[in-house]
């Protein structure tokens, strides 16, 4: 899964804000997200594949965090497409206002 | 409204432009090649429901400021031919498509 598809989902945008203010351990991403351990564990995992979350091992605990270099990424991509259709949209109004202008001038 | 895109649920980002009209030269902008091929991409547009479409995408041509190209967008410097298909056509107000499909692949569900 990309990681624009693993944002998408509500709930794995909650354990992203939560991760936001500091690491958590599954059990407290569990107990947070009032959900199952299984469903949560799977969010974790899709998170993981996306690198926008990362764990650890602490004896018995696992514990989640965000990923920075994952996350950057991300933000970067979609910084992309922003400016990609930006500008493309740009030049398609720019198209249609230089039309106008020559039809101004052809009526002159 | 914002230019900047408005990231959705479904995981798919919304741009809205107001356009200067009429509708029929915005509509002809997207779907002529040669007017397509100022602002985005040229190639034949099969313009009715699972219609084929090919984008051919030239970048460095595009605009005469050069603005450096997206790094993920770098492939298709020197032209990129992109497959899709038309997913609803109502002219002149409304076209879907999909793009950078496999060619031949069968039309995907409409995106809304």
């Amino acid at each position: 899964m990309d990681s624009f598809l693993a944002v998408a989902d509500p709930t794995r945008r909650k354990i992203i804000e939560l991760l936001g203010s500091g690491e958590r351990s599954a059990g407290e991403i569990t107990q947070a997200l009032q959900v199952s351990a299984p469903a949560a564990s799977q969010h974790l995992k899709a998170l993981r594949d996306a690198r926008l979350v990362r764990v650890r091992v602490a004896g018995q605990r696992r514990i989640y965090s965000l990923d920075p270099a994952g996350l950057d990424e991300f933000d970067d991509w979609l910084r992309q497409v922003r400016r990609y259709w930006a500008q493309r949209l740009d030049e398609l109004e720019r198209a249609l206002r230089g039309e106008d202008i020559q039809r101004g001038r052809d009526e002159k | 409204m914002s230019d900047h895109g408005v990231v959705l649920e479904s995981g798919a980002i919304r741009f809205e432009r107001v356009l200067p009209g009429p509708i029929d030269r915005v509509w002809a902008y997207l779907t002529d090649p040669d007017k397509r091929g100022k602002w985005l991409a040229s190639g034949p547009m099969d313009l009715r429901p699972g219609g084929a479409i090919e984008l051919r995408f030239r970048h460095a041509d595009l605009s005469p400021a050069a603005e450096p190209i997206p790094e993920r967008f770098k492939n298709m410097e020197n032209g990129v031919t992109s497959h899709g298909h038309v997913t609803r056509c109502e002219p002149p107000r409304l076209l879907g498509m999909t793009w950078n499909e496999a060619p031949g692949k069968a039309p995907k569900t409409p995106p809304r």
